[in-house]
């Protein structure tokens, strides 16, 4: 072997055979971006801003949630046959964050939709979309439990702070139906009209309001989760000289988290391609950031200094640091990223 | 409750979809030679289409497809008739019947023609369309599996 190619060799070799990098053992922020239409998730690293890794799962996955712990991720996916057509079931797929590779799985009766786990993490519940109720999954069992009944076609769901309350929004219906944990419904079930198609919820951390993207508007509302009353409706700002249209498209707005803090509301503007920032609970428009095309979630950053937006038209993720309310990176992903799950993981 | 036959389907989907190479234990990949929903279905009992007496006109067949999902059956000609599935597939929402001629999904607005296209998204794919034989002395459609 000649020289240049034993240095060669060497060079190649080098960067397997080193000593590990004494930041290799650090922390990392990732997060997980599901790419519905590619069937994949897009793992992105924060303190570099890169894609660093993809998960294949298979087509349609719909949501991505992290274990209160930060040490399973769970994917809903809508199984699809080879043609394409929904089989009309799904399963909700259990992930290791740092692994990065499938624990386990589950399959799920019915098309799932959103995924939202206890602060306990003994409970995982998923909406079923093409049905009328939550399915409850033990993941200690790894297997399902119980399911409620909750009306047509729950899409979103939260579940409450203190771990004690479900929401669920209904699609097909008007209404967020709110259920007992303990109980799963078994106790009584108390429906919150809305008077259009429920989408994506947000309830504050003491259960007193809850915030409503719905069908049609570009905008939220918010509600008195005491009186069970709709207090407010606040319409999103429409950039520029764009007016609305006559007739609004079904997903206008889709997307919106509090911060952890509890101080702000971070809303999507789907229609208009913006994330708009509101002050709590004075629901003040501190300012909008323009983002990639058809913004559609919204996930903070564990360290809650930024959000994650995904934009599922233009494919790729902007990155939104919430002091300064601008985007300071837009990173490509799959196809049709939309929803996203962040945690802390330890190693390299 | 899930049946084993629904976990072993999950099974070989997920084999299938290489969500879960590298991990299996060899039994499921045998499990993933079993059979699934992708087979023919079983024909319905025919149905009375008398009551169709123009183009366009349509009605919900009253027992549910393979997977549950509802059929629309929608006269095209005198002797024509498409069964398309219920079933949004974008999501899985039950689609509203149609209205002047257009099949809308309520959840999120993806329209279908009378013979399941894609009109408008976000649907990628056309409606589930099922095979039909139609009896014209008896008025009778037959529905067979997509």
């Amino acid at each position: 072997m000649s020289e240049l190619r034993k240095a060669l060799l060497a060079a190649l070799l080098m960067p397997a055979a080193a000593a590990p990098h004494p930041l290799a053992a650090q922390r990392r922020q990732l997060l997980f971006v599901e790419n519905t239409n590619g069937g994949d998730v897009s793992v992105i690293d924060d303190s570099t801003l890169q894609v660093v890794g993809t998960i294949r799962v298979g087509l349609s996955p719909d949501d991505i949630v992290p274990s209160p712990k930060g040490d399973v991720l769970y994917l809903s996916r809508m199984v699809r046959r080879d043609d394409g057509q929904l089989s009309g079931n799904g399963e909700l797929v259990a992930i290791n964050p740092t692994t990065r590779r499938v624990l386990w799985w589950v399959p799920l009766r019915g098309v799932p939709n959103h995924v939202a786990v206890a602060p306990d993490g003994r409970t995982v519940y998923v909406t079923i979309v093409s049905g009328s109720w939550v399915t409850a999954i033990d993941p200690a069992k790894r297997a399902v439990v119980d399911s409620v009944e909750v009306g047509s076609g729950p899409h979103d769901i939260e579940v409450s702070h203190d771990g004690r309350r479900v929401y669920a929004g209904l699609i097909r219906g008007t209404d967020v139906t709110v259920f007992d944990a303990a109980t799963r419904g078994g106790g009584a079930i108390r429906k919150i009209p809305f008077g259009e198609n429920v989408r994506p919820l947000a309830v504050s951390r003491e259960q007193d309001r809850i915030y409503v993207q719905l069908s049609r508007l570009h905008g939220f509302v918010v509600a008195d989760l005491r009186t069970g009353e709709v207090i407010r409706k606040v319409a999103l700002p429409v950039p520029g000289s764009s007016t609305l249209p006559d007739t609004m498209p079904v997903t206008a707005n889709h997307g919106m988290r509090i911060t952890a803090d509890g101080r702000q509301l971070i809303a999507n503007g789907s229609m208009y391609d913006i994330v708009a920032i509101y002050s709590l609970p004075d629901l003040q428009l501190l300012g909008t950031v323009p983002v990639g095309r058809d913004p559609n979630w919204v996930t903070l950053s564990p360290d809650g200094r930024r959000c994650y937006v995904s934009n599922r038209g233009s494919d790729d993720v902007s990155v939104i640091d919430l002091a300064g309310r601008k985007e300071v990176a837009r990173i490509k992903v799959g196809k049709y990223p939309q929803r996203m799950a962040a945690v802390v993981v330890s190693g390299k | 409750m899930t049946t084993r036959r629904e976990f072993v389907r999950g099974a070989a989907r997920v084999l299938g979809s290489g969500g879960l190479l590298g991990t299996a234990p060899p039994l499921l990949a045998a499990c993933a030679r079993s059979p699934t929903d992708t087979g023919p279905a079983p024909a319905l009992a025919p149905l009375d289409v008398g009551d169709l007496t123009a183009d366009g006109q349509w009605r919900v067949a009253p027992a549910a497809g393979p997977g549950g999902a509802q059929i629309l059956v929608v006269r095209d000609a005198v002797d024509r008739f498409h069964a398309v599935s219920m079933r949004c597939t974008h999501e899985g929402c039950p689609v509203n019947p149609p209205a002047a001629g257009i099949i809308t999904c309520p959840c999120h607005g993806s329209q279908f023609d009378l013979t399941g296209k894609v009109l408008r998204g976000p649907a990628q794919y056309p409606l589930a369309r099922y095979q039909t034989q139609y009896d014209a002395g008896r008025h009778r459609l037959r529905i067979k599996g997509s």
